[in-house]
C-alpha cells in the first residue's frame, strides 16, 4: 500500500485570538444569550462573517450557511430563531434524523429558562417527529404547542396535510433547516423541498435558514431563496491533513484498516472513525481491532436499537471507546469528536462510487477543537475511483452543485415522480379542491420547479387510477376520494394504501356473501404490508426446509393463518395462487414460481412477527429459525409496520368503499350495514396488533388501554410489569382480574402499576 | 353557478309588460323602482331578474315579505334558482335556525326583521353596506295601520345608511303609485294588463239565507268546466262551516285560514295545487303572496271585521282576491263572483279597480314616536333639528299629513321615554331606559306607557297587587300584543264563568276605571279578556290544542299568543326594574317585578306557578319539571322535601343530579322562595251576568243585547236596511206586522234585525228592558260591554 | 400612452388614482362608517402605519391597501431619529413610552398587512437647517435600500420615498432610486409645502424626470383644487383625508359656503361620500345622490 497526500485543507486566516463576542457589535442581549450557549469561546470565522459582516441579526433576508461540519453553523442558526422568538412568533427547527431532533432539544432544554429570561418571554421546547418512541405522538396529530419546536421535515409536511393545521403556520417566523444540502438526496430531498416552498409561497414567508455542509454553486438556490444571504466559508477550522491509501492488489482492506489504526492509537488522545458499506462488516470489523489491538472498538449503526446506539456514543463521547466503526449511511448527523477519520469503502456495489463531495463531507468528521484532523480514504484497484483521480479531486476540494431532488430521473418506482406531493396538496386544499393550474402554479414555485410541473397530470392521472382522487368536471377541479383523503392525512405511502384498497375492492367483488372479510385475520394486514413494502428485512433465503416450517406452523397455530395465506398462496408451486394477490396489490407480475417463493418469505416474516407479538423473545425464535440478528433489525421493522398499521387502520371504514360497494357491488343497503360491520372488527384487529407488536405482548393491548385510562400527565405502567406478569403465565385480562393487590405485588408490580390495572379492570366491569 | 337569465325564463314565456320593463333597464338603472302589476303577472319574476342582476356583481340583496310562510317558500325556490349563492331566511320565527348574515348573499326576512337590524345597525354593520338592492313586496303594505309605519322608518333608516341601496316597490293595489315613486326620488310603472283578464259578476241575494245555496251553485259551474274556486269569507269559523257544507253537498272543498297551523295549511295548499281539492273556503289569509290561480274566485262576504265594526271591503282587499284568478293557459278569463244582497248597489265600483292611495302610518302620533325614539337611540339623530330633517323626508311629510314632530318630541320628553342633555353647549336628544326597552323590544311607546303606569300604581299602592291574570289583562290590552283573539257572543257566558273563578284585582274595579286603566273598551276590552285568559289556561295546561279547544280558538293562534305574551312580559320586567321602588321590600313581599319575572317565565314554558318554582333550581328545565310533577313533586318544596331514588325511578335522573337537585332546593326553600310564594290569594273579580226580569216572555235578552248593537239605515217604504251584524239584513214593517230576511226570523223567531227596528221606533217598554239590561250591579257585565252601553 | 396601472395583490390600481385616507381605532368613528363604502367609490385606500396597527381581519378593507411607514412622527414633539448601523431609526414618545421604529419593524409589518408599503422616510420641514435635512435625506434613502434589500413578500410593491428640501435635493434623492430595482417613487413632506405650488410642481417635474416612466405617489396632498395640476405635472396617485375632514364639518365640495346644520352621522357619511366621488369621478346611485341633495336644500346656509 501507498499513502498519497491530498493535502491539507487549512483556515487562510486563523481567527486571530484578539476577536472576541464583544469586538461583533451585538446587542448586550445577543452577548448573553452567546456566553449562555458557549461561555469562554471565541467567535469562529463563519460566526464572525455572519454577525459582524453580514449583520443577519439585523436584515430579514433568508441565509444560506455553507461551512465545514465543526464549523460553527448552529450558533447562527440558534441565534436567528431566537430573534424570532423574541419578536413573540413561534420558531421552528428542523432536522433530519430523529435522533438528532432529540439531541437538539436536550441541549437547547438545558437552557430553556435562562433564555427565556434573556429574551424577556417564557420559551417552551417542544420535539414532534411523530415518533411514539420519542413522544408518544403520531404523524396525523395535531401541531405540538411551544414556542421553539425541533421536528422532521416528514412530521411538518404530515401536518400541512391537515387544512385545519394552517392556521397554526401562519404563526411561524423563522425556520432553520440542519443539514440542509439534503435538499438534493434522493430519499428526503423532496419533502424538504416541497416544505420550503410552501413557506416561500406563504403571504408572509417566514425566515428561512438553511445551515449546509460545503457546497459548490449556490447560484441556483440563492435566486429560489432570495432575497437571501449567502455565508459561505470553505477553509476548515481545525485544518485537516487528507490522505489516500492505495491498496495493491491481493492486500486486505480490514488489515489495512487495523494497520493504520495500529499506528494511530498509540497516541492517548486519538479516536478514530472507520466508514464502512455494510452493516455486517461494520461488526465484524469492530469485533477484530477489539481481538486484535486490544481497545475498545465499536461498531455503530442503523440495525442497532436506540439503547444500542446510545451507550456506544457515550462510550465514544467519554473516550473509553477508541475506535468506531460505522456505516456511511450514519456519517451525517455523527457529531463525534474523532482525531483521525478512515473511510474504507468509496465504492458500493449496484451502487457505484461516492461522489468527492461526500468523501469529503465524511472525511470532514476528523478533527477536534484546534487539534488538526487526519482523514484517509482507502482505493482498492478495482474501485470506481482512479487515485490520481481522487487526488485531484480531495486536493481541489470541489464540491457538489446543490440540485432539486426532482431533478433526478430514476426509473423503478412504483409511483409517478412528485405524485406524493400532488397528493398532499389536494389534501392541504381539500375544501375547495384544486385545478391543475393551481397545482401547476403552486410547484412552479419550487426549487425544481420545471421538472415538477411536468409530472403534474402525471400523477392526477395515476390518482384518479387507483381512485385515491377523481375530477369535478363542474369546476374543474381536483379532490382527494375519501380513500385518498384517508391515505393522504395518515402519511401512508400511497401504493400501500392504494394496493391494499385494491385488493380489498376484488374481494368484495369477488364475494357478495363477504365471508372472506368475516374470516379476515390480524396476521393478513400483516402480510399484505410485508408484501407491500419495500423495507421488509430479509431474514432467510427460501427453501424447501423454510416452506416445511411455514406450513407446519400454519398446522399448529390454524386460527392464526391469515386468510389470503390460507386461501391463496399456500401450496408448492402448482397450487399456489400468490401471483393473484400480487396482481390486487398492484406488484409486478412475476412467474408463479417466484411469486409463490415470495409469498412463502412473507408468510415467515409474518409468522415471525405474530411469534413476537405473542411474546416469544428474539433469542428463541432466531435459534428456532435460524435467524441473524433478528435483535438488530427487528426494532425499525416493527416501528415501520407501527406506523404502517396506523395508517391502514385509517382506511378501513366504509365510506373508503362505499362508492365501489354501490356502484361497483350494485350493494344494497342490508350488505354495506354488514360490510360496516366487518370493517369494524378489522379496524379493532389492527388496534389489538399494534399494542401487541408495540410491547411484544400478548397483553400489549391491555397494557395500551391501561395506559390510555390512567390518568394523565402521570407516570405509567410500564412494559416491565408486563413481562412480569408474562412469566407469572397471565396472558389476558380474566386471570388478571382474579388477582387481588397483594398477589399482583408479591409478583413484583408496583403498588401505582397495581391501582392502575385495578381501575382499569374496575372500568372494564362496568 | 347561477343560470343565465335567458335559460331561466326560457320555460316561462314573458309578459308584454315583462319585456317592456326589461328593455327599459328599470330593473338595472340606479334609480328606485315602483312596479304596480296585477297579482299573477310575474311581479317575482321581475324582482328574481333584478336580484339575480346584484347577484352577479357579486353584492347583497334583500327580499322584503310580510309573510312568513311565503318567506320559507321563496327560500326553497331560490335556493334552487341561485344556486351556489348563500339564501338566507330571517323572519324571527324561532323555529327557523340561525342563519348568518353575512354569509348570505340573497336575505329574504319579514319587514320586522330588517327594522330590528337597522334599530342596531352597528353591530350589522359588516354586512348592510354591502346591499344593493331591497325588493319590498306588497308595498301596499305601508298603509296598514300596525306594520306601515314601521315599514316606512325602516326603509327611510335604510337608504339613509346605505346611500347605494336600491329599493324596488311590489304591489298590485296602489292608489297613489306616482306619489310613492317620488317619495322614493325614483320611476314608477304601472300596468293592468292581465295574462287572463278578469270578468267580474255580481250575484244577489234576497235573503242571507240563499247564500251558501248561490255559492254551491257558483261553485259547481266552475267545478263542472273543470276548474277551482277560492272563496273568500271573513271569519274562520264560516270558513269551516261552508267548507263543510260544500263537503256534504259532495264538492272536494277544504278550508284555511290563520289558524291552521303551518304543516296543515301547507297540506292544504298543495291540496289545492295537486287539484285534490276543487274548492277552498279561506280568510284574508290568502289575500298576499301565495300562488294559487285558479278559474273562480268567489267574494263570499263583502264585508270585514276591522277590530269595531263591520266595515265595506275596501277596493285593494277586493282586488288582491280576485287577483287569482285566472289560470295562465287554462282559462280566457278568470271569473271573479261577488255575492251581494239585491239591494246594495255599491259593489258594481269593485269591478272599476280604483285603488285606495296608500297613506302613511306616520300621521299617527303612536307611530311617530315610536320611530323619533327609534332615531335617537339609535344613535342617527340627536337633536329636534336632526329629526326635523329626517321626517321631512318621510312619505307623510310628502303626503302633508305628518303629525308634529317638535309635539311628539315634547310628548316622549313628558312621558320619559326621552331626555335632554347638554353637550358641548348644545341641548341633545338622548332615550331613557325607557326608551330602550321600548326600541330594544320593538314596543310602541304607549305600550311601555301603559305598562309604566299600571307597574307604578302597582308600586305606589302595594296593597294593590296584581294577579298573574292582571298581568296578562294589562299585556294584552297593549298595542302590540298579536293576536288579540275575540270572543264570540255565544262564548260569553263561558268567559264570564272562567273569569268568575280568577282572582283579580283589576276585575274588582268598576267598569269605568277599568275601561280608564286598560284604554279599552266594549268588544275590545272583552278580547283582552278573553286573550289573557287563554294565555292564563297555557300557563296551566301547557298544551297548545287543549287551550285551543278549552276556548275555541285556534292552537296555532294560542303558540303565537304564547311568543307575543313572552315578549311583552320580558319589556315589563326591564320596566317594572326601570320604575322600581328605590327602598327595597320585606323578602316576603312579591315585588310586581319578581312576579311578572316568574310570568313570563310561565308563559314561555308553560307552567303553573307552582310547578315554575322547579325550574327556579339550576339544571331543571320545563320538560323535566312536568316530568316531575307527573311524578307528584309539583313544587320546589315537594322538591326539596323528595329523597334523591323518588327521582331516580324517572327517565334520565341520575342519583348524582337528583341529589344536587334535592340539595338546591333546600337551600333556596330556606331563603324565602317557597312554592307558595306565586300562590295567588286574591278575591276573585266581580264579574256578574244580569238578572232578567221574566216579563217580556217574547223578547229574548241575548237578541234584544245583540240588537242594540246594529245599526238601522233608516227607510224607504216602510224597509229597513240594518247593519252592523256579518250580513246586512232588511226588515219590512207591513200592516203592523214585521218580516226580516234573516234565517232566524224564517225560523220563526222574533230576530235581533227586528228587534233593532222596534227600538229605532223608539217603543217604550222595550227601552225600559234595556234600562233594566244596563243597571248591572257592582263589577262587570260582560253582556253590557258586548253591547257597548 | 398605454393606461399606466400597478399590480397588486388584490388586483390593478390604475392612474391616474386619488386614495382616499381611512383610519382604525376609535379617533375618528365616521371613518368607520365611510370605509365599507370606499370600495365603490376609490381605487385603493390609504392606511397610515400607526392607525393600521388597530386594523383587524373583521375591518380590513375590499381593495388595494396602501401603508405608509408612519414616518411623519418625526415631526413629533419628543421623538428622536438615531442612526443605527447606517440605517435611520426613530424614537417616539407616545404615552410615556418610547416605541422604536425601525425599518425592520416597519417592512415586516407591511408584509402582513399592505398591498403597497412605502418605505420609512422622515420629513424635512421648511425651517429645518440644512445639516439636519441632509442627514435625514441620507438616513431616508438608506433606509429605502434596506427594505428593498430586504422584503421577503414577493408581491408586495415597494414605493421609495423622497424627501427633499428644495427641487435639487428632491432630484438627487431620486436619482438613487431611478434604477434601484422599486416599483414606484414617493414624494413626501410636501404637506407644509402645499401653499407654495410652485415649489411642489417643481420637486414633481424634476422626480419625474429622474425615474423615468415609474410610478409616482405624492403623499398627503390631495386638495382638489391642486389634484389636475399634480396629475398633469406627472404625478400618477395622491392620498389624502380632505374628502372627509369636510365632511366632518358638514360641508361639500365645491360648495363650501353651504352647510348643514347639526349635520347627522349619516349626513357626514353622504357628503363624504360626495367628495370622494367627486375626487375620483366616481358617481353616486342617482336615488341617494337626489336625496343627499334635498338634504342639503334643506339646510340653511351659513
Amino acid at each position: 500500500m501507498r499513502k498519497i497526500d491530498c493535502g491539507i485543507s487549512e483556515t487562510v486566516d486563523q481567527a486571530s485570538p484578539t476577536v472576541s463576542w464583544e469586538n461583533l457589535r451585538l446587542d448586550k442581549l445577543w452577548l448573553r444569550v452567546i456566553s449562555l450557549m458557549q461561555s469562554g469561546t471565541h467567535p469562529r470565522p463563519v460566526q464572525t462573517l455572519a454577525l459582524k459582516d453580514r449583520k443577519i441579526l439585523d436584515n430579514r433576508k433568508h441565509l444560506i450557511v455553507s461551512a465545514p461540519t465543526n464549523s460553527g453553523k448552529s450558533l447562527i442558526g440558534w441565534l436567528t430563531l431566537f430573534q424570532i422568538l423574541k419578536s413573540g412568533k413561534r420558531a421552528i427547527l428542523l432536522e433530519p434524523l430523529r435522533a438528532l431532533a432529540r439531541e437538539k432539544t436536550d441541549e437547547i432544554e438545558s437552557i430553556a429558562k435562562d433564555l427565556g429570561e434573556i429574551l424577556g418571554k417564557p420559551i417552551k421546547v417542544k420535539i414532534s417527529t411523530g415518533d411514539y418512541r420519542i413522544e408518544d405522538e403520531l404523524m396525523g396529530d395535531p401541531p405540538p404547542g411551544g414556542e421553539l419546536i425541533v421536528a422532521t421535515p416528514e412530521r411538518l409536511e404530515a401536518l400541512l396535510r391537515n387544512p385545519m393545521n394552517l392556521p397554526w403556520f401562519e404563526t411561524i417566523g423563522a425556520v432553520c433547516v440542519d443539514e440542509a444540502h439534503l435538499l438534493g438526496s434522493q430519499r428526503r430531498g423532496a419533502t424538504l423541498e416541497y416544505l420550503l416552498t410552501t413557506f416561500l409561497t406563504m403571504v408572509t414567508p417566514p425566515r428561512l435558514v438553511l445551515l449546509s455542509a460545503t457546497l459548490g454553486g449556490t447560484e441556483a438556490l440563492e435566486q429560489w431563496l432570495s432575497p437571501c444571504d449567502v455565508i459561505r466559508v470553505t477553509e476548515r477550522q481545525p485544518p485537516l491533513e487528507k490522505w489516500i491509501i492505495a491498496l495493491e492488489d491481493g492486500e486486505e482492506a480490514n488489515q489495512v484498516a487495523i494497520a493504520t489504526a495500529k499506528d494511530i492509537l498509540p497516541d492517548p488522545t486519538a479516536q478514530l472513525l472507520i466508514f464502512v458499506y455494510q452493516t455486517k462488516s461494520a461488526q465484524s470489523l469492530a469485533k477484530q481491532i477489539s481481538e486484535e489491538l486490544g481497545v475498545d472498538g465499536r461498531a455503530y449503526h442503523a440495525q442497532m436499537s436506540q439503547q444500542q446506539r446510545e451507550s456506544v456514543r457515550q462510550g465514544f463521547l467519554s473516550g473509553d471507546c477508541r475506535v468506531m466503526v460505522t456505516t456511511t449511511a450514519l456519517a451525517l448527523g455523527m457529531n463525534l469528536p474523532a482525531s483521525h477519520v478512515v473511510i474504507r469503502d468509496n465504492t458500493f456495489p449496484g451502487v457505484g462510487r461516492l461522489g468527492a463531495g461526500e468523501l469529503l463531507q465524511m472525511m470532514g468528521r476528523a478533527g477536534r477543537g484546534e487539534r488538526p484532523g487526519v482523514a484517509m480514504v482507502m482505493v482498492r484497484p478495482k474501485d470506481g475511483w482512479d487515485v490520481g483521480e481522487l487526488a485531484a479531486a480531495l486536493r481541489a476540494e470541489q464540491l457538489p452543485e446543490l440540485g432539486s431532488a426532482f431533478e433526478w430521473q430514476w426509473g423503478q418506482e412504483k409511483v409517478p415522480q412528485g405524485t406524493t406531493q400532488v397528493a398532499a396538496l389536494l389534501s392541504r386544499w381539500q375544501v375547495e379542491g384544486a385545478t391543475q393550474e393551481k397545482l401547476t402554479s403552486f410547484l412552479g414555485h419550487s426549487l425544481g420547479g420545471r421538472a415538477l410541473v411536468g409530472q403534474v397530470p402525471v400523477a392526477l392521472r395515476w390518482l384518479e387510477s387507483q381512485r385515491l382522487a377523481y375530477e369535478d368536471p363542474e369546476q374543474g377541479t381536483y379532490h382527494l376520494t375519501v380513500l385518498g383523503r384517508r391515505a393522504t392525512r395518515a402519511v401512508l405511502p400511497l401504493p400501500v394504501a392504494a394496493g391494499y384498497a385494491q385488493l380489498l375492492r376484488d374481494l368484495m367483488t369477488v364475494d357478495p356473501q363477504d365471508k372472506l372479510l368475516a374470516d379476515w385475520k390480524p396476521l393478513d394486514h400483516l402480510l399484505v404490508l410485508d408484501l407491500l413494502s419495500e423495507r421488509s428485512p430479509h431474514l432467510r433465503r427460501y427453501s424447501a426446509k423454510l416452506k416445511l416450517q411455514v406450513d407446519g406452523w400454519c398446522e399448529h397455530y390454524p386460527e392464526q393463518v391469515p386468510l389470503l395465506f390460507r386461501k391463496w398462496m399456500r401450496g408448492d408451486e402448482a397450487h399456489s395462487r400468490t401471483v393473484e394477490i400480487l396482481g390486487s396489490l398492484g406488484l409486478e407480475a412475476q412467474d408463479a414460481g417466484r411469486a409463490q417463493r415470495a409469498g412463502y418469505l412473507a408468510m415467515f416474516r409474518v409468522m415471525v412477527l405474530g411469534m413476537r407479538s405473542q411474546g416469544l423473545s428474539h433469542s428463541s425464535i432466531s435459534q428456532q429459525y435460524g435467524i441473524k440478528g433478528l435483535e438488530g433489525i427487528e426494532e425499525r421493522w416493527r416501528d415501520e409496520l407501527l406506523w404502517l398499521l396506523s395508517g391502514i387502520s385509517k382506511l378501513l371504514e366504509i365510506r373508503s368503499f362505499y362508492y365501489h360497494l354501490k356502484e361497483d357491488c350494485q350493494a344494497d343497503f342490508k350488505r354495506v350495514k354488514r360490510v360496516k360491520q366487518y370493517f369494524r372488527q378489522i379496524r379493532f384487529q389492527t388496534y389489538a396488533l399494534q399494542e401487541q407488536l408495540k410491547y411484544c405482548s400478548p397483553l400489549g393491548t391491555l397494557l395500551g388501554e391501561i395506559r390510555r385510562v390512567a390518568p394523565r400527565h402521570f407516570p405509567k405502567i410500564g412494559i416491565q410489569s408486563i413481562r412480569r406478569l408474562e412469566n407469572a403465565g397471565i396472558t389476558d385480562l380474566k386471570t388478571l382480574s382474579n388477582l387481588n393487590t397483594e398477589e399482583l405485588v408479591t409478583l413484583g408490580i408496583q403498588k401505582r402499576w397495581v391501582q392502575q390495572i385495578q381501575m382499569y379492570i374496575a372500568q372494564r366491569r362496568r | 353557478m347561477i343560470s343565465n337569465p335567458a335559460k331561466a325564463s326560457a320555460n316561462k314565456a314573458r309578459s308584454s309588460d315583462q319585456q317592456t320593463i326589461l328593455d327599459s333597464g328599470l330593473l338595472t338603472i340606479g334609480f328606485n323602482c315602483v312596479l304596480q302589476m296585477p297579482t299573477g303577472s310575474g311581479k317575482t319574476w321581475l324582482a328574481e331578474q333584478a336580484i339575480e342582476n346584484v347577484l352577479l356583481r357579486n353584492q347583497r340583496a334583500i327580499y322584503l315579505t310580510p309573510l312568513r310562510a311565503l318567506a320559507s317558500e321563496l327560500g326553497e325556490r331560490w335556493h334552487q334558482r341561485f344556486a351556489g349563492r348563500t339564501v338566507g331566511i330571517f323572519t324571527g320565527d324561532y323555529k327557523a335556525q340561525a342563519m348568518s348574515y353575512q354569509r348570505s348573499q340573497l336575505l329574504i326576512m319579514t319587514p320586522e326583521k330588517l327594522d330590528a337590524c337597522t334599530r342596531s345597525w352597528r353591530s350589522h354593520w359588516h354586512w348592510l353596506p354591502d346591499v344593493d338592492l331591497i325588493v319590498v313586496d306588497e308595498l301596499h303594505l305601508l298603509g296598514d295601520p300596525h306594520r306601515g309605519a314601521r315599514l316606512e322608518g325602516t326603509l327611510m333608516r335604510l337608504i339613509r345608511l346605505n346611500p347605494f341601496v336600491r329599493i324596488l316597490g311590489l304591489s298590485a293595489t296602489l292608489g297613489n303609485r306616482q306619489e310613492l315613486a317620488d317619495w322614493l326620488n325614483g320611476v314608477e310603472y304601472g300596468s293592468s294588463r292581465r295574462p287572463i283578464p278578469l270578468s267580474w259578476q255580481v250575484v244577489r241575494y234576497k235573503r242571507a239565507q240563499e247564500k251558501p245555496e248561490l255559492l254551491l251553485r257558483e261553485a259547481q259551474r266552475a267545478v263542472e268546466a273543470g276548474g277551482q274556486t277560492l272563496v273568500f269569507v271573513q271569519s274562520r269559523r264560516r270558513a269551516e262551516e261552508l267548507a263543510n257544507a260544500l263537503k256534504d253537498s259532495g264538492l272536494r272543498a277544504a278550508h284555511h285560514h290563520a289558524g291552521l297551523d303551518h304543516t296543515v295549511r301547507k297540506q292544504v295548499e298543495s291540496a289545492f295545487r295537486s287539484g285534490e281539492v276543487s274548492v277552498l273556503v279561506a280568510t284574508a289569509t290568502l289575500e298576499m303572496g301565495l300562488n294559487l290561480p285558479v278559474r273562480q274566485v268567489i267574494l263570499y262576504d263583502l264585508q270585514t271585521f276591522d277590530g269595531v265594526d263591520f266595515v265595506p271591503l275596501p277596493v285593494n282587499s277586493v282586488w288582491q282576491r280576485a287577483g287569482r284568478a285566472g289560470r295562465p293557459g287554462l282559462d280566457s278569463s278568470g271569473e271573479v263572483v261577488l255575492i251581494a244582497p239585491k239591494w246594495d248597489g255599491q259593489v258594481e265600483h269593485y269591478a272599476k279597480g280604483q285603488f285606495e292611495a296608500i297613506r302613511s302610518g306616520l300621521s299617527q302620533v303612536n307611530g311617530l314616536a315610536e320611530q323619533i325614539i327609534t332615531e335617537v337611540a339609535s344613535g342617527l339623530c340627536r337633536t329636534q333639528t336632526q329629526l326635523e330633517h329626517v321626517f321631512a323626508q318621510s312619505l307623510a311629510a310628502k303626503q302633508h299629513r305628518l303629525a308634529s314632530v317638535s309635539e311628539t318630541i315634547g310628548a316622549m320628553l313628558q312621558a320619559e321615554m326621552l331626555q335632554e342633555t347638554e353637550f358641548e353647549g348644545q341641548p341633545r336628544l338622548r332615550a331613557t331606559r325607557l326608551g330602550y326597552v321600548a326600541v330594544r323590544h320593538m314596543l310602541s311607546p304607549q305600550t311601555v306607557l301603559l305598562f309604566k303606569q299600571i307597574l307604578e300604581t302597582a308600586f305606589l299602592e302595594t296593597y294593590c297587587e296584581l294577579s298573574f291574570l292582571d298581568l296578562l289583562m294589562v299585556a294584552a290590552s297593549s298595542a302590540d300584543c298579536q293576536p288579540l283573539i275575540p270572543v264570540d257572543f255565544e262564548a260569553l257566558e263561558d268567559l264570564n264563568q272562567g273569569l268568575a273563578q280568577e282572582p283579580s284585582t283589576l276585575l274588582g274595579l268598576s267598569c269605568g276605571e277599568l275601561v280608564d286603566l286598560l284604554q279599552a273598551d266594549g268588544k275590545r276590552l272583552l278580547a283582552i279578556f278573553h286573550t289573557a285568559l287563554i294565555a292564563r289556561t297555557w300557563t296551566r295546561v301547557g298544551a297548545t290544542f287543549q287551550v285551543a279547544d278549552e276556548h275555541g280558538c285556534y292552537a296555532f293562534e294560542v303558540e303565537r299568543l304564547r311568543e307575543s305574551m313572552e315578549r311583552l312580559l320580558m319589556a315589563m320586567v326591564e320596566i317594572a326594574t326601570a320604575v322600581a321602588h328605590p327602598d327595597s321590600p320585606e323578602p316576603d313581599w312579591v315585588t310586581p317585578r319578581e312576579k311578572v319575572k316568574i310570568l313570563a317565565h310561565m308563559v314561555s314554558k308553560g307552567l303553573d306557578e307552582q310547578t315554575v318554582t322547579l325550574t327556579l333550581v339550576p339544571g331543571i328545565g320545563a320538560k323535566m319539571a312536568r316530568q316531575l310533577q307527573q311524578a307528584n313533586i309539583a313544587d320546589i318544596e315537594d322538591l326539596a322535601l323528595a329523597a334523591p331514588n323518588q327521582l331516580t325511578d324517572l327517565p334520565g335522573i341520575a342519583q348524582k343530579r337528583a341529589g344536587q337537585w334535592v340539595e338546591a332546593a333546600e337551600e333556596m326553600v330556606d331563603c324565602h322562595s317557597s312554592a307558595y310564594r306565586y300562590r295567588e290569594s286574591l278575591p276573585v273579580g266581580k264579574v256578574t251576568g244580569t238578572r232578567w226580569s221574566p216579563d217580556m216572555a217574547d223578547v229574548d235578552p241575548y237578541r234584544l243585547r245583540r240588537a242594540l248593537s246594529l245599526k238601522v239605515q233608516g227607510q224607504d217604504g216602510g224597509v229597513y236596511r240594518i247593519t252592523g251584524g256579518l250580513d246586512p239584513h232588511r226588515v219590512k214593517l207591513g200592516t203592523g206586522q214585521f218580516s226580516c230576511d234573516c234565517p232566524d226570523f224564517s225560523k220563526g223567531h222574533l230576530c235581533k234585525h227586528i228587534l233593532a227596528v222596534r227600538l229605532f221606533r223608539g217603543e217604550r217598554n222595550l227601552e225600559e228592558l234595556v234600562a233594566a239590561l244596563s243597571e248591572s250591579g257592582s263589577g262587570l257585565d260582560l253582556f253590557q260591554l258586548w253591547i257597548g252601553a | 400612452m398605454a393606461q399606466r396601472s400597478l399590480k397588486t395583490r388584490r388586483g390593478e390600481l390604475s392612474f391616474p388614482a386619488y386614495v382616499p385616507v381611512t383610519t382604525f381605532g376609535k379617533k375618528y368613528p365616521l371613518d368607520d362608517l365611510i370605509r365599507p363604502y370606499l370600495h365603490r367609490l376609490a381605487p385603493a385606500a390609504m392606511v397610515s402605519y400607526y392607525y393600521a396597527q388597530e386594523m383587524s381581519p373583521e375591518t380590513s378593507l375590499r381593495l388595494p391597501t396602501l401603508v405608509d411607514s408612519g414616518g411623519f412622527a418625526a415631526l413629533f414633539e419628543g421623538s428622536r431619529l438615531r442612526q443605527q448601523k447606517g440605517l435611520g431609526v426613530l424614537e417616539i414618545n407616545r404615552d410615556d413610552r418610547t416605541e422604536q421604529l425601525h425599518p425592520k419593524t416597519v417592512l415586516e409589518f407591511q408584509e402582513e398587512i399592505a398591498d403597497v408599503a412605502f418605505t420609512l422616510d422622515f420629513p424635512i420641514p421648511p425651517e429645518l437647517d440644512t445639516k439636519e435635512a441632509k442627514r435625514r435625506q441620507r438616513l431616508t434613502i438608506a433606509n429605502a435600500h434596506w427594505a428593498l434589500d430586504n422584503r421577503r413578500r414577493r408581491d408586495l410593491p415597494l414605493y421609495a420615498c423622497v424627501q427633499a428640501w428644495d427641487v435639487e435635493s428632491a432630484r438627487s434623492c431620486a436619482k438613487q432610486y431611478a434604477n434601484g430595482g422599486f416599483e414606484g417613487i414617493a414624494i413626501g413632506g410636501l404637506v407644509p409645502r402645499a401653499r407654495n405650488l410652485e415649489l411642489v410642481l417643481g420637486i414633481v417635474r424634476a422626480v419625474r424626470e429622474e425615474i423615468g416612466d415609474l410610478p409616482l405617489h405624492v403623499l398627503g396632498l390631495g386638495h382638489p383644487n391642486s389634484l389636475t395640476q399634480l396629475f398633469e405635472a406627472g404625478v400618477d396617485s395622491v392620498d389624502s383625508s380632505s374628502y372627509v375632514r369636510y365632511a366632518a364639518s358638514g360641508k361639500l365640495w365645491g360648495q363650501s359656503h353651504q352647510r348643514i346644520e347639526e349635520p347627522t352621522p349619516t349626513d357626514r357619511l353622504h357628503l363624504a361620500l360626495c367628495n370622494l366621488a367627486t375626487a375620483t369621478g366616481k358617481t353616486l346611485p342617482l336615488s341617494s345622490s337626489q336625496m343627499l341633495f334635498s338634504t342639503l336644500r334643506m339646510s340653511g346656509t351659513s
